[in-house]
């Protein structure tokens, strides 16, 4: 499979000129599957930089992390919502109380926004993500409720000879008395556990994390110490805080490298970054 | 650190992940089960109030623990393990209050309340229960 990282910003769109690298654009990545199928994790406002699906594309499916703003603020821009002849397929977590589909009209909906879920073009089909495992088009997809504010789902996803597991948003250190716990015991662990490239929040800096212990995010070394933990092979670090600049993350990444040596290969997220995974695209 | 291979070392549920986070901060004696009736944790109060560690006893059926405490009813009688307010809440999924008689590890008794709920989590799943204890006196 090719990943692309649309939107790699946490919690607030950050475009400014000291942004560019890592980039502005909240969570979206796509993945383009081996048998061409697509999926996307996140429609964050990087969504809108997904390119144009050809004729070929028949169907998309969108898997949501959890419902938070920066997270769904680029759904409404997702150009394939008005194909008609697209098949979308969006993934979420249910609340207690509502339906995903209940949650995003709330969203996609006047006075928010001014075309209403009904209304759209494509072939629009919601689905409650159940906890567990479930086939798409091209993959198997796990998901599992993971530590951080309202209902948010992890996932791990198998396809192409190959797994990858996206938590971009996560708190696995909350109310630990230490941290790593017991893989038993670490919000996560099985969604990650072994996976060829894990996608995980790191928002902030050790420094900052004391600050905002119960908000649901990670610190890079939070994140570090998990894929270590989780013995993953490759972690992208993710959902960048909105107030780090460029050199700042340069700066804060090389010191956490350095640390020791990681028995995994650090990626910091940089928007518009391609990686590849099991298994190639046949001529896309 | 790699991930764990084989063995029993399945994630918890994030809602028992979080209970146990929460349990571990808190100053009153709490246990927790799961699903299966194993006791998956109690907390600096409870290893007070049964005179053990949860280190020394890790996991354990509730019939162990049952049988470790000595469990009486408010008559003196043996309390049978399945007849444990935490057990009945976990079998009936539904709230559950008691008093009974337990005994530390000194063999002392210790006259306690309990109040014991199961723990639903989303879409009805039973994930296990947890029973929180208070001393009303010592006989």
């Amino acid at each position: 499979m090719k990943l692309t990282l649309w939107g790699t910003r946490g919690s607030l769109p950050s475009p400014r000129p000291g942004t560019a690298r890592y980039g502005g654009n909240t969570s979206c990545v796509q993945l383009d599957l081996a048998d061409g199928s697509v999926v996307v994790l996140d429609a964050g406002t990087g969504i809108h930089r997904l390119p144009d699906f050809g004729r070929r594309t028949t169907r998309i499916d969108v898997l949501l992390s959890h419902l938070h703003m920066d997270h769904i603020l680029g759904l409404g821009f997702f150009g394939a919502l008005f194909q008609p002849d697209v098949e979308v397929h969006i993934w979420g977590p249910p609340s207690t109380t509502l339906d995903l589909h209940g949650r995003l009209t709330r969203y996609l909906s006047p006075p928010l926004f001014p075309v209403r879920l009904r209304d759209l073009p494509c072939k629009l089909v919601l689905h409650d993500a159940p906890r567990g495992t479930f086939d798409l088009p091209g993959a198997s997809v796990t998901a599992d409720l993971v530590c951080h504010p309202g209902p948010t789902l992890g996932y791990r996803i198998a396809a192409d000879e190959a797994t990858l597991a996206y938590l971009p948003d996560h708190e696995p250190a909350l109310g630990a008395e230490s941290f790593p716990k017991h893989p038993e015991w670490t919000s996560g662990f099985d969604l990650m556990a072994g996976v060829d490239l894990l996608i995980h929040d790191a928002q902030y800096s050790e420094a900052e994390y004391g600050d905002h212990v119960g908000w649901g995010h990670s610190s890079i070394c939070h994140a570090m110490t998990l894929a270590e933990t989780a013995g993953v092979s490759r972690l992208v670090a993710f959902h960048h805080d909105p107030t780090h600049n460029d050199s700042l993350l340069d700066r804060l990444f090389t010191e956490a490298a350095a640390r020791r040596d990681w028995p995994f290969e650090l990626i910091p997220a940089q928007e518009g970054s391609r990686l590849t995974l099991g298994r190639q695209p046949v001529g896309r | 650190m790699g991930p764990p291979e084989g063995g029993n070392l399945a994630q918890k549920p994030i809602e028992l992940i979080l209970l146990k986070d929460l349990v571990s901060q808190l100053g009153f004696p709490v246990t927790m089960v799961d699903a299966d009736g194993t006791v998956v944790f109690f907390n600096e109060p409870a290893e007070r109030l049964y005179g053990r560690s949860y280190d020394d006893t890790g996991e354990l059926p509730m019939a162990d623990l049952g049988a470790l405490n000595a469990p009486l009813d408010e008559n003196g009688e043996p309390l049978p393990v399945d007849q444990l307010p935490i057990m009945v809440a976990l079998r009936e999924r539904r709230p559950r209050q008691g008093r009974l008689v337990i005994h530390d590890a000194g063999g002392k008794a210790h006259r306690i309340n309990t109040t014991s709920i199961p723990l639903d989590g989303q879409g009805g799943t039973l994930l296990g229960a947890m029973a929180i204890f208070w001393e009303t006196d010592r006989t």
